[in-house]
């Protein structure tokens, strides 16, 4: 056993009644389980036994079946590394999951503070590096002829949010019975905002831009939505200061796609048909594709590409699922 | 087989690990956690588990998997598994289908005749494997701050075959009319493949705990691509002809179907 984690045992002994409960679980410490603890219980900065055997000359059989004398102990240990009143930066890489219809890689940078043990809030906002129409997605439009509706398919660029954290959990573990790591899980909820966009072209579309090169995606501009999230994880201390942060975060968002590039079906019918006569806040040059070498009929046929999204008006809540793994600092 | 399991239980049996004392108490059975209690060390183990695949792109599957187990010492054991599923095509893949072009005429231009199989629409019916299990992690938590739970993490890593059924989403060999297909191409062989998973137990008594894994099971793709969608009816058994087009050129690991299990094992 570690230095560290010697000086960290306290033994309390709880009422009998709650030794018979634990019993059925199985925590229940016999005589025959207290060489460690006894050879402990001598120093009293490595572990402090109370024991509190009950009057009665009868004891239950513990978790193993064995009857007789059961020395009733219920050991309760003190958290090592303490985050009450500590502050929290968290640098995190996050992948999508769930990604049926689209794929999500990126960063994310969380900031908090434990008002409490178990308590605390927090502020953070991830960018979106590689968000693009997943393979299936491909698939379905070279094979089947088909695509997703735009709401399926929405792609997150960033999104920012503020929430609560609770630590409900708490507990160890060894790895191949040498080192001790402490752990705490945590779940979190939050609300903001996440900025939004559909692609157009697709991932592996043959399009040419002028000067001869593959054109690669396209991406039309779905706006900002408000968003929630909702996370569970585990916080594992690897040092008191450093601790490695493994994360499940549900992003949830509205999905209405009415306007790409803040142009109705209407308008974006007119791009694809050269025109310029579009309403005041459709943004017919956004649909030209970006670089010295665009062709000069990019936005042509992106914006046919949106008329086709738009042909059927969607509306969906997105379940951005991701998981997130990083390392945090407390200070 | 027998000489194998026999050379296994001879290395780990002599292995540094097991033979590592801690103040006269052999280190399997004290650890660093405190009140380690429940231990695997030598012991026969039989788990049944719920089985259902995740994150499948067009089919479902509900099943159930059996695995004995052999643990050699407290993280390392060997497993014989097999698993048994009920497989079908999802709604997704129903929508997809209601919503495919009309079956070409044989007088329409090839651009529109010739189309492909979706990939990676294999379901495995079944499979038997054998497999490594490392359980490095031990540890407990303390639920509502005064119940220790205490559990196990392990990685387990093998191999087998598996019984695989294809069921088309494009391909349609039978048709009364263009509006919609009839029959689509099946297909059905053995595949071998290889197994990846992830795991917890969760001790409830000394014979007892609750299993949970993720299980990755990767094999070859199989689908077909440019076949003539009009002459569909000349591949129902008999994919020699060109019209039927040609099998993807696919790696052995180019398709996964990955199950989440749910049960319990019983220790002996």
């Amino acid at each position: 056993m570690n230095t560290a984690s010697k000086h960290l045992w306290v033994a309390l002994a709880l009422l009998p009644s709650f030794a018979l409960a634990e019993g059925s679980v199985g925590v229940g410490v016999s005589e025959k389980e207290t060489p460690t603890s006894k050879s402990e219980s001598k120093d009293p900065t490595v572990a402090v036994s109370v024991n509190l055997t009950p009057p009665e000359p009868k004891q239950p059989a513990n978790a193993f079946g064995e009857s007789g004398p059961v020395e009733l102990k219920h050991v309760v240990e003190i958290r090592p590394f303490t985050q009450a009143g500590r502050s929290e930066v968290a640098l995190f890489g996050t992948g999508q999951v769930n990604g049926k219809f689209s794929s999500h890689y990126g960063l994310d940078i969380d900031l908090a503070y434990h008002i409490r043990e178990s308590v605390g809030v927090w502020l953070g906002g991830s960018y979106v590096i590689y968000g693009r129409q997943s393979s299936l997605t491909d698939e379905l439009i070279s094979k089947a002829h088909e695509q997703p509706f735009a709401a399926n398919a929405l792609l997150m660029q960033w999104n920012a949010a503020v929430g609560l954290e609770m630590n409900p959990l708490y507990g160890k573990f060894t790895i191949v019975d040498d080192k001790v790591l402490h752990f705490a899980f945590y779940i979190n909820a939050g609300a903001g905002i996440a900025k939004t966009r559909v692609q157009l072209r697709g991932n592996d579309n043959q399009q040419k831009d002028a000067a001869g090169n593959l054109a690669g995606p396209s991406f039309g501009d779905t706006g900002y939505r408000p968003a929630g999230a909702l996370g569970g994880g585990v916080r594992i201390f690897l040092t008191p200061r450093w601790t490695l942060r493994l994360e499940v975060r549900d992003l949830i968002y509205s999905a209405l796609v009415d306007k790409i590039n803040g142009c109705s079906r209407a308008d974006v019918g007119k791009v694809s048909q050269g025109r310029t006569d579009v309403a005041s806040g459709c943004d017919a040059g956004a649909f030209k594709d970006s670089g010295a070498d665009a062709a000069p009929d990019s936005n042509v046929k992106n914006a046919g590409i949106a008329q086709d999204l738009l042909s059927d008006i969607s509306s969906d809540v997105i379940n951005n699922l991701s998981f997130y793994g990083g390392v945090s600092f407390l200070f | 087989m027998k000489s194998l399991l026999a050379t296994l239980c001879a290395i780990f049996a002599a292995s540094p690990a097991a033979a590592a004392t801690t103040g006269g108490i052999p280190q399997a059975q004290v650890g660093v956690i405190k009140n380690k209690l429940f231990h695997t060390n030598g012991r026969v183990e039989v788990g049944l588990s719920f089985a259902t695949a995740v994150g499948s792109r067009f089919t479902q599957s509900y099943g159930g998997l059996l695995a004995v187990d052999y643990n050699f010492n407290e993280w390392l054991g060997l497993e014989l598994d097999g698993a048994y599923n009920a497989t079908s095509l999802s709604d997704l893949a129903q929508k997809v289908r209601d919503k495919l072009p009309k079956i070409p005429s044989s007088s329409d231009d090839i651009s529109k005749r010739q189309w492909s199989e979706m990939s990676q629409m294999g379901q495995m019916k079944w499979n038997g494997g054998l497999a490594v299990r490392f359980a490095p992690v031990y540890g407990k938590v303390s639920v509502f701050a005064e119940l220790p739970v205490h559990y196990q993490f392990y990685a387990l890593a093998g191999g087998g075959v598996a019984g695989m059924h294809y069921e088309s989403l494009t391909f349609c060999v039978q048709h009364a009319g263009a509006a919609q297909c009839d029959v689509f191409r099946t297909e059905d062989g053995i595949s071998p493949n290889l197994q990846l998973g992830l795991g917890m137990r969760i001790f409830l008594l000394d014979q007892i705990s609750l299993k949970f894994e993720l299980r990755d099971f990767l094999y070859a793709d199989k689908y077909r691509q440019d076949f003539d969608q009009s002459q569909g009816s000349k591949c129902v058994s008999d994919l020699s002809s060109p019209s039927c087009g040609t099998a993807a050129n696919t790696g052995f690991l180019s398709a996964s179907t990955l199950l989440f299990t749910g049960g319990v094992a019983f220790l002996f």
